[in-house]
């Protein structure tokens, strides 16, 4: 239960750390943390414009999409805290819930006969697929170390800092995670939120033609989906002596840390060109089964 | 049920009008006393009967265990909602002659299936196998008008008896070891003898109906020609059927479980890719359909496979969770196959083309056959809260729970078939948002001669049934594992029950899918609030300050699949024809593209072998000459050479 207040906390925070880093880092001094979450606030209270050619399926899409987002969250614990929900095989229903989300997202787009909202979600949808692989080998390979199979008991029997090849792994499955939590959110390289072009666009264009309502949940869906994915990696580093506090102090650190790396590397970073995406994509799946053979090095069966 | 059968041929003397009706009649009738044969089978046991003394044949024996009883409900199900939708959708027919025939091979194929499945004989199983081939080969050809119709209808004529051949194959190898042609012998058979060869053998006959690649490639034709409710029994239930045949071999199995198990398994991941890599590119709606069954029968085939894969490395829990996945996948895809092609069905009927990029908007003028689709698409994805999930789960669950317990080429194994899942469930979605979101959504892509409309109530029902039974199975997942435990235990040595941790998951899984559905709810009731207060108006869509954009810049099924098609080149040798833009050309004419993608497999086994072979043979043509003395001459030159080599005593 503590698990999903932080995560609930961290979401109002995050893309506010997040746009400072960016706006210091140009240069800028910045608007308040809060701004974004002010932002949202706003959209609540504006009017809903539907394009012409919509159906009742942009309509219920986006409600369906936070849904799908706070469901997931309800399977994701935090350590020793046991998530709301748990059980054996958690995770798989964990990646498929976003995968609904997700599903839901690209036929709103292309409910809107847009050709660049068509663009878009075809883009998401390739891209949502190549990075499945990667998510369940990695987590696939902790189950088999572990035995266990619920997100829970695998990070707390997995997560042991005595050893030098796990600490190596935890150290690769933090970085593939942060990847699919980049891909996921389309962020860079994949994606650039600030670009002006709709042609270069991914998740961007996906929502053009969203207001109201509908555009508040899904900008708040995406700092949800940050914290979300932020907490499998502070997961990562927890051990099971640390006190309760050190735990919370250690989410807020590393949640603080991903906002702000994010945040530079958008700043210095330029976005991959969408021919190499499918290729960045792929290297994470390799990254997985480099994880899974060091998996399979620590159990002596190779 | 043979009282039944003889009223079959009664559908010629009923009124045009009435045709559809009578059929419907006689598969409920059908449908109550196989029904009621089966639920007593889940009460009382296994039902031995035998018929004793028949010409010929001597005594066959009929056995219904848990099996046949599943498969007996399964079929009739499939049929009587096929059956309900035909109402509907043949009411735009009306030559008698063709109706006739095809009501009389519905039925048919009906009662085919419906013995199939506890016939413990392999004569009479042949022989049932024949009619409910040519019932279906019937079905298929009703638009027999259209050429491509037939060519499809003969494609599957001719490969059904391949498949024939290879059951024949098998039971006579079966009768030269034991003298007899049962399912009993084939189990004495595996004891003594070596499973490999036997196995391989009823793997290509029974696999061929079913799907599997590389023996797929009836598939996408036969489907596509037949009409809707055909199509949606034929890849409900009748491709299953090849699934039965397996099931049933496999239930025979004595030994090498564990490497037939590898086998089973590597062909069921390739079939899944292949299948459903192929589906993505089709411009043909109902031939995506058909690739994606194919994909789904690898899903089952990977259950299947995992559980011989737990049977020879005797875990049975991983064991009892392949088969458990395989037989709730065969069940969960005889559900959303047919809503699929029902919904396709009706777009065929209302707008008289199956062609993706032809089509958009339809949301519109029929919202509800719309929805329902979606909800097709969602469930053949295996996304929840439908129930797809809860198969697919299942043999997740089976996967990850018994990692770490083999050896590395167990695990290897395993590792394949997890990437394997997840991938198709990735492509997957790809596939049917791009299916639903340029059929239904968007704009109208090219004029139609009519407007849609809604399908009519007899088309809609059935659908509405199927919606809500796919529901029901992922709210009760618990109650349908406890259903289906007999079943797997006919796979297992000895009787299991169900580990009680594989039930707790599925409690939890309900009970998050409880809480998704009401969740979604009160964010959608929220939201209506907000809009209310806050009004909500329509405006053009974002444009990008061009504003002369019409429906024709929509992104098609060609352009979505475009970006897939170029990262699967090898397999799918997706190939574009356009003429490209010159310097001077600047105000375009009217131009054309045209994007084409092969089965490979179908090429390199089937098409250019024949084709090789037709060009070899025309070779010999030069000999039929058509003229009676050439003929006369051959005759004569014949003679000449017999009286030659008898004469200097060669023979």
């Amino acid at each position: 239960m503590l698990g999903i207040v932080l995560i609930f906390i961290a979401s109002l925070f995050f893309v506010g750390i997040l746009n400072l880093t960016k706006s210091i880092a140009s240069g800028r001094k910045g608007a308040n943390i809060l701004q974004p979450i002010r932002d949202i606030l706003r959209t609540l209270k504006k009017e809903t414009i539907y394009g012409h050619t919509t159906s009742i399926v942009f309509k219920i899409a986006p409600s369906i999409y936070f849904t799908s987002i706070v469901t997931a969250i309800l399977v994701v614990p935090f350590h020793n805290q046991q998530a709301v929900i748990s059980f054996d095989g958690d995770f798989v229903f964990f990646a498929y819930i976003l995968a609904l989300g997700k599903f839901f997202m690209i036929i709103s787009a292309l409910d809107t006969g847009s050709p660049f909202e068509g663009m878009g979600a075809n883009r998401e949808a390739l891209y949502s697929m190549l990075v499945e692989p990667a998510f369940f080998i990695l987590i696939g390979s902790f189950a088999m170390f572990t035995g266990k199979t619920s997100f829970y008991q695998i990070f707390f029997d997995f997560i042991n800092f005595n050893n030098a090849t796990t600490i190596f792994l935890i150290l690769l499955a933090a970085y593939i995670i942060i990847q699919i939590m980049m891909i996921e959110n389309s962020r860079l390289p994949i994606d650039d939120p600030n670009t002006h072009l709709e042609l270069t666009m991914v998740h961007e264009v996906m929502i053009l033609d969203n207001s109201g309502f509908d555009l508040g949940i899904l900008l708040y869906a995406s700092s949800l989906k940050f914290v979300m994915f932020g907490m499998l990696i502070v997961n990562l580093f927890i051990e099971s002596q640390m006190s309760i506090w050190l735990q919370i102090a250690i989410f807020a650190g590393i949640q603080f840390g991903l906002a702000i790396t994010v945040g530079l590397l958008e700043s210095f970073r330029a976005r991959e060109r969408m021919k190499k995406n499918p290729n960045f994509i792929f290297t994470l799946t390799v990254l997985a089964i480099m994880v899974f053979f060091g998996v399979l090095l620590m159990m002596n069966k190779i | 049920m043979f009282v039944i059968a003889i009223f079959i041929p009664a559908v010629i003397f009923i009124p045009t009008k009435f045709k559809a009706n009578f059929s419907l009649l006689i598969a409920i009738l059908l449908a109550i006393v196989s029904g009621a044969f089966a639920i007593s089978v889940f009460n009382y046991g296994t039902i031995h009967y035998t018929l004793a003394e028949l010409p010929l044949l001597g005594n066959i024996e009929l056995s219904a265990d848990s099996l046949s009883a599943f498969f007996i409900l399964l079929i009739n199900m499939v049929v009587l909602l096929a059956s309900i939708y035909a109402q509907g959708y043949m009411k735009s027919y009306k030559e008698p002659i063709a109706l006739n025939i095809h009501f009389m091979a519905f039925n048919m194929l009906h009662i085919a299936m419906l013995l199939l499945v506890i016939i413990q004989h392999f004569v009479p199983f042949m022989i049932l196998w024949e009619i409910m081939s040519l019932a279906s080969f019937l079905l298929v050809i009703f638009e027999s008008e259209k050429e491509e119709v037939l060519k499809a209808g003969l494609n599957y004529l001719v490969q059904m008896h391949i498949c024939l051949i290879f059951i024949m194959l098998g039971s006579f190898m079966l009768m030269g070891e034991t003298g007899e042609m049962s399912f009993h012998a084939l189990r004495e058979y595996f004891t003594t003898t070596n499973n490999w060869p036997l196995f391989i053998v009823f793997f290509v006959g029974f696999g061929m109906k079913a799907g599997f690649v590389p023996l797929h490639t009836w598939l996408p034709h036969a489907h596509p020609a037949a009409p809707a409710p055909v199509s949606a029994v034929m890849s409900g239930v009748m491709i299953k059927m090849g699934i039965y045949g397996i099931l049933r071999v496999v239930s025979c199995l004595q030994s090498s479980y564990y490497e037939i198990g590898i086998f089973v398994l590597v062909i069921s991941f390739i079939t899944g890719l292949y299948g459903i890599i192929n589906a993505i590119v089709q411009s043909d709606i109902k031939k995506t359909l058909a690739f994606s069954s194919i994909e789904n029968i690898g899903i089952i085939g990977m259950g299947i496979g995992l559980g011989m894969l737990g049977l020879g490395v005797q875990n049975y829990s991983l064991g009892f969770l392949g088969f458990a996945g395989a037989i709730l996948h065969i069940l969960n895809h005889a559900l959303f196959k047919p809503l699929l092609f029902f919904g396709a069905g009706t777009v065929y009927q209302q707008t008289h083309t199956k062609h993706i990029d032809s089509l958009g908007g339809l949301i519109k003028y029929m919202p509800i056959s719309g929805l329902l689709f979606l909800i097709g698409a969602i469930a053949i994805c295996g996304l929840p809260p439908f129930n797809g999930f809860v198969s697919e789960f299942l043999i997740y669950d089976g996967i990850m729970g018994e990692f770490n317990k083999g050896n590395v080429s167990v695990d290897v194994l395993l590792l394949l078939a997890l990437l394997g899942l997840a991938l198709i469930g990735g492509l997957a979605i790809f596939c049917f948002t791009k299916v639903f979101g340029i059929v239904f959504l968007g704009n109208a892509r090219k004029e139609l001669k009519h407007q849609p409309q809604e399908a009519d109530n007899w088309m809609l029902v059935p659908q509405f049934m199927i919606v809500f039974l796919m529901l029901g199975i992922s709210v009760v997942a618990t109650y349908l594992l406890i259903f289906i435990t007999p079943i797997v235990n006919i796979f297992i040595p000895f009787t299991i029950s169900i580990p009680i941790s594989n039930i707790l998951p599925l409690q939890n899984l309900s009970l998050l899918t409880i809480i998704f559905i009401s969740l979604a709810t009160v964010i959608y009731g929220i939201r209506t609030f907000f809009t209310r207060k806050n009004g909500e108006s329509y405006g053009p869509t974002w444009g990008c300050g061009y504003l002369a954009a019409d429906s024709k810049v929509q992104y098609t099924a060609s352009s979505y699949s475009e970006s897939f098609g170029k990262l699967a080149y090898p397999l799918l040798r997706l190939k574009f024809r356009f003429k490209k833009f010159t310097e001077t050309e600047i105000f375009p004419k009217t131009r054309e593209f045209h994007s084409s993608s092969k089965d490979i497999l179908e090429y390199t086994f089937i098409s250019r072998p024949l084709w090789q072979l037709n060009k070899f043979i025309k070779r010999f043509a030069i000999v039929q000459s058509g003229n009676t003395q050439t003929y006369v001459l051959y005759a004569f030159v014949f003679l000449v050479f017999l009286f030659i080599i008898t004469f200097i005593d060669i023979l």
